[in-house]
């Protein structure tokens, strides 16, 4: 069929995305069918929006990427890629000592359940060392120890896999690593699976701050070098710190490296802050969405800040008109989710230290 | 009674007797056991023999083949052992190489059910782990994960690949010791879902190669004309066929059964064949009835339940209806009572012919002739067990092609003269189905290639130029906003449209189908109910129907425009120039008419939009001399050419494994692009599934079969089983018989 007409073709593809948003738009932000939809988006929000979107489009008219978001070109084996770097006053809370509550927690010992633990503290095993002299479990207990003195990436996995992704344990064993080895992770994407990464955001405390790193897809063409520069960053991490990165931007990640047959990511530490804060956190907010954590505990008011599906459609408007007014606000957005991560790990581990 | 007594029984009554066309008995042969080349590891070897299982022939071979790593394709009837003859290569490879993995797919998710039970017990007989496991839409999402890293067999469906694809790096292990590709019932892929099915394995194969693996094929498929094209369109790969089967085989008599012997029917095709069921059902011959439809399936049974009343035997309730949709436990309750014999008939829609198991019975009456000859075997498969006898009766409908065979019995009972058609050039599906391995992993121009062929660079620059692909140096990325797999259905090219009942959805459809068949206030049919389109919901491409018990049934009015856009090639065939090309075809619907019996009641307007697509097609160019002789024998023009287009339609379907429906059809007494009288066949698919083109080839013996359909045919001056179209825009008007007959044959060159 050499005589049809290709181009024809390919806009068909193109015009049936377009008929179908990532969204539903609930006329009157009637509260009850909000809850219908997972990405259902208030009709007044998504009008806010149009308006700011159009203020945007004006402002940056003519405007390059360079000029609008300041950064610099990365060049690598992989091609160019954009490089955006900001610095803020952000720490990460230290503790010299880790927390000796952990060796209060009996069930990490592989046999010792709930019931088990209660029955042994009733018989006056309060701690792991003490149990160096129960006969069943003596062998076990050295192993916690062993794993336990041998730094926090074996402590933190051994909590995770004994007592659950959300146990505050977690939390107070993540004490151990240094703060200057933590990256925290965030990814602004095309979709939920299978289409390119557009921004690759990373921050690193250091002794001035916290530093975001952000790598901006200016065109698509540029993933494959970003994703090489995104892997300097992480190799050599301690731990990984995300909100929802465990079941979102690590395997997104790790899946771009296999797409374009790179070699997978080292296996490195993973605290994902998403499941602590919905034990720790739950009852007293309405949703676990990261700017809800914000606004009522880190005490965070962002404006103007871009709902999260939009991200695709507003990443697609700056490529295809090249006015880069769309572009900003997802960086802005990316950056204000990294910041908030340290604040909130911070946040949780004073709240563990309470509960344990 | 036997077979025999009871065909001397109906030849002898005349009630019966002077419906009967022709009488053929095939002959039944032995089994013909073969020995393998390289014999089978011990504990399997054990297994046959603790089951008393000895090898036929075209097991034997079909081992050997695949276990050698040559890809095969066997078409042997149904139930002559193909699911062992694949198992136990893989039964081989897997105490070689614990590792090895295969993958086995199923056009029906309830194949898998049985294969997976199949798997199991060779597995346990034999004690190698086969570690089978079944992964499409109903398994578990917490049961996935263990499955895609350690199963050894998986059963799955083409959709389910189609959606695995894209994670492909989830199955990195799976898809690195990939051994075996089993395809099974192969011949369900032609058309829009083969042309797809085709691409999808190219998909496949190129993740194969990405982890390292060069899986062997083992397809297997009902009897074909053309098995090795075939299976190399589908896979790209060139095939052993093995098609001679040892398992055994009993007499068979098959019943040619013309209801219309007259030329109108007395009494109806179902009438018929639920008189032929009870009749059996009375003699105590366990018997199969098919039906078209679910409502005549039950129409069927309750007449031959009151005929077996009638005779005051109180045998009714010996007859049972089946079909999609029972229940599980109500299945298996009729295949126990038909196993042990208290069933002794039962009507069913085609929903049996697909592999399930309810055992081998003594006599088959299809109503109607399936449609094709590879289902018409199918179906007749279903009767005779082991080495007995067996009978066949095909009732016919008073379609063109049923009523060729009532007439031309040779034809019926020769060997297959089907072709399956897919191509893999369509570019609207190659375009879709560029999207999703983009999506999968970068596509590279130079080396894929081989997967997607040498039309791929310019659709790369299409899709790249609208967006949807993106360059970068590792090659040509998938960047558009949906994921790819969602856009790209395997059933369709252009958008869909869903025909809904209440939230349920009867079918999908393409526009062009919409248009014709589902427009406002059509009557459509669905599985033999019928259901009134009330209206269309554009802006979710809904047709939203309800269901209604009207006599009436519709027919569009329709106005066709036929542009060439492309003459690729032309022959001269007597009395004229046949072409094959690109053209672009434009149909516009005006309006409907609402028919009782052949009788328009009334005629409503409609206003849709022209559907406009490019597609294949052959014209035929008719030289001017034969023009005027059929002139000369004041024949009328347009209705010589009109009835001719008709006749070539209705008989394509005899070698091209596809429906009357899938073919457009025009033709003009003067064409302005020709400037002769042409007829038009055009495949009805947006781009072409290889329809016109298959058709271009064999046009000498299409119209070879459309002339001796036309001429033999008794009726005055055409009719339904010969030049009338149930599908003709211009409510078969204007038709010439005899001037047909005098075009078809110079065309044939008789």
């Amino acid at each position: 069929m050499q005589g049809t007409d290709l181009v024809s073709v390919s806009q068909r593809w193109q015009a049936r995305i377009t008929a179908s948003p990532d969204y539903v738009i609930v006329p009157h932000d009637n509260v009850f069918r909000m809850g219908l939809h997972a990405s259902a988006i208030g009709e007044s929000v998504y009008d806010r929006f149009g308006q700011y979107y159009h203020e945007l489009m004006s402002r940056y008219a003519g405007v390059s990427v360079e000029d609008a978001i300041p950064g610099s070109t990365v060049t690598n084996e992989d091609g160019e890629c954009y490089h955006v770097q900001h610095t803020h006053p952000i720490y990460v809370s230290s503790q010299s000592q880790p927390d000796p509550k952990i060796l209060n927690e009996l069930r990490l010992i592989r046999g010792i359940g709930p019931k088990g633990a209660e029955n042994l503290r009733r018989r006056g095993c309060r701690t792991i060392p003490e149990l160096f002299h129960n006969r069943r479990h003596q062998k076990g207990a050295a192993h916690v120890l062993e794993v336990l003195n041998a730094g926090p990436s074996g402590a933190t996995h051994l909590i995770r896999s004994r007592l659950g992704p959300s146990h505050p344990l977690g939390l107070i064993a993540s004490e151990g690593f240094r703060p200057e080895n933590f990256r925290f992770l965030d990814l602004e994407t095309l979709g939920i699976f299978g289409r390119p990464v557009i921004l690759f955001g990373i921050g690193c405390p250091g002794p001035g701050g916290l530093t975001i790193h952000q790598f901006v897809l200016r065109d698509i063409t540029e993933e494959p070098a970003a994703l090489n520069a995104v892997r300097e960053l992480l190799e050599g991490a301690d731990a990984l710190v995300s909100y929802n990165g465990r079941s979102f931007d690590l395997p997104y990640l790790n899946e771009r490296f296999a797409y374009y047959g790179f070699d997978p990511l080292p296996e490195i530490p993973h605290i994902d802050l998403l499941h602590y804060t919905r034990r720790m956190c739950k009852e007293q907010i309405q949703d676990c969405r990261l700017s809800t954590i914000e606004r009522g505990f880190l005490g965070v008011e962002r404006e103007h800040d871009l709902p999260g599906m939009l991200v695709p459609e507003w990443y697609l408007k700056y490529r295809d008109t090249g006015n880069c007014g769309p572009l900003v606000p997802i960086v802005r957005h990316n950056e204000q989710d990294i910041a908030s991560l340290p604040l909130l790990l911070n946040l949780l581990r004073s709240k563990a230290r309470e509960c344990c | 009674m036997s077979v025999a007594d009871f065909l001397d029984l109906i030849a002898e009554n005349p009630r019966f007797s002077r419906y009967i066309a022709h009488i053929r008995i095939i002959p039944g042969h032995d089994s013909v056991f073969g020995d393998l080349k390289v014999p089978l590891p011990v504990p399997v070897e054990k297994y046959l023999t603790d089951i008393g299982i000895r090898l036929y022939a075209h097991q034997a071979k079909a081992i050997d083949a695949v276990g050698s790593g040559q890809d095969t394709i066997l078409c042997t009837p149904t139930a002559s052992g193909k699911t062992l003859a694949f198992m136990l290569p893989y039964c081989r490879m897997r105490m070689q190489d614990p590792s090895a993995t295969a993958l086995a797919i199923y056009p029906a998710k309830a194949l898998t059910r049985d294969q997976l039970a199949n798997a199991k017990a060779i597995s346990e007989a034999t004690g190698i782990s086969l570690n089978p496991a079944i992964y499409d839409g109903d398994t578990p999402r917490h049961d996935r994960p263990a499955i895609r890293s350690r199963a050894g067999l998986v059963l799955t469906n083409p959709h389910e690949i189609h959606h695995i694809l894209p994670w492909n790096h989830q199955w990195s292990v799976f898809f690195s010791h990939l051994k075996y590709i089993i395809i099974d019932e192969a011949h369900q892929y032609r058309g829009i879902f083969g042309s797809h099915m085709s691409l999808l394995i190219r998909r496949l194969l190129r993740i194969c190669a990405h982890y390292g693996s060069h899986p062997t094929f083992f397809l297997s498929s009902a009897t074909l004309a053309n098995p090795h094209e075939f299976a190399k369109e589908l896979t790209g790969r060139e095939f052993q066929v093995i098609d001679e089967s040892g398992a055994p085989a009993g007499v068979r008599y098959f019943i040619l059964y013309n209801p219309y012997t007259g030329g109108f029917a007395e009494k109806s095709v179902y009438t018929e064949s639920a008189t032929l069921l009870a009749s059996l059902v009375e003699t105590g011959l366990q018997t199969l009835c098919f039906t078209g439809s679910r409502r005549m399936t039950e129409v069927v049974t309750t007449w031959a339940r009151d005929r077996l009343s009638e005779g005051g035997f109180d045998k009714s309730k010996n007859i049972a209806s089946y079909r999609a949709g029972y229940l599980p436990e109500e299945r298996r309750s009729i295949e126990h009572r038909l196993k042990s014999g208290e069933l002794k008939g039962i009507v069913s829609t085609n929903a049996l012919e697909l592999g399930i198991d309810i055992g081998s019975l003594d006599a088959v009456v299809m109503t109607g002739y399936p449609g094709t000859m590879m289902s018409t075997w199918q179906q007749t498969g279903r009767a005779g067990r082991g080495a007995g006898p067996s009978l066949a009766i095909l009732v016919s409908f008073q379609n063109p092609l049923d009523q060729y065979f009532m007439d031309h019995p040779e034809e019926f009972f020769g060997s297959s003269h089907e072709h399956a058609i897919i191509t893999t050039k369509n570019p609207y599906i190659l375009s879709g189905q560029l999207l999703c391995a983009a999506a999968e992993l970068p596509l590279n121009p130079g080396t894929d290639l081989q997967w997607f062929g040498s039309g791929m660079q310019s659709h790369i620059d299409a899709l790249t130029g609208a967006g949807l692909l993106t360059k970068t140096n590792r090659g040509f990325v998938y960047s558009g906003r949906k994921r790819a797999v969602e856009l790209v259905s395997l059933s369709g090219t252009g958008e869909t449209w869903t025909i809904e009942e209440k939230g349920r959805v009867l079918e999908t459809v393409d526009l062009g189908q919409a248009c014709r068949e589902a427009h406002p206030g059509a009557v459509i049919i669905h599985q033999g109910e019928k259901f009134l389109v009330s209206r269309w919901d554009h802006e979710h491409h809904r047709i939203l129907a309800d269901a209604a018990d009207v006599e009436y049934y519709t027919r569009p009015n329709q106005q066709t425009t036929v542009t060439i856009v492309k003459d690729s090639s032309s022959k001269q065939i007597p009395g004229a120039l046949l072409h094959f090309g690109e053209v672009e075809v434009s149909e516009t619907y005006s309006g409907y008419r609402k028919i009782i019996r052949q009788t328009t009641i009334g005629s409503e307007p409609l206003t849709l939009p022209p559907i406009t697509f490019t597609t294949t097609a052959l014209w035929i160019v008719i030289d001017q001399e034969i023009i005027t002789k059929i002139s000369n024998e004041s024949y009328d023009i347009p209705g010589t050419l009109h009835g001719a287009e008709h006749a070539l339609i209705a008989m394509t379907p005899f070698f091209v494994l596809c429906d009357r429906w899938d073919l457009g059809g025009l033709s003009t007494a003067i064409d302005h692009q020709t400037g002769s009288a042409t007829i038009y066949i055009y495949d009805g698919y947006e781009g072409g599934v290889g329809l016109a083109e298959r058709a271009y080839e064999l046009f000498g013996e299409i119209s070879r079969i459309a002339a001796n359909l036309v001429a033999d045919c008794r009726c005055e001056a055409g009719c339904p089983a010969c030049i009338h179209s149930p599908k003709c825009g211009n409510d078969n008007q204007p038709l010439d018989k005899e001037g047909t007959i005098m075009l078809l044959k110079k065309l044939a060159g008789a």
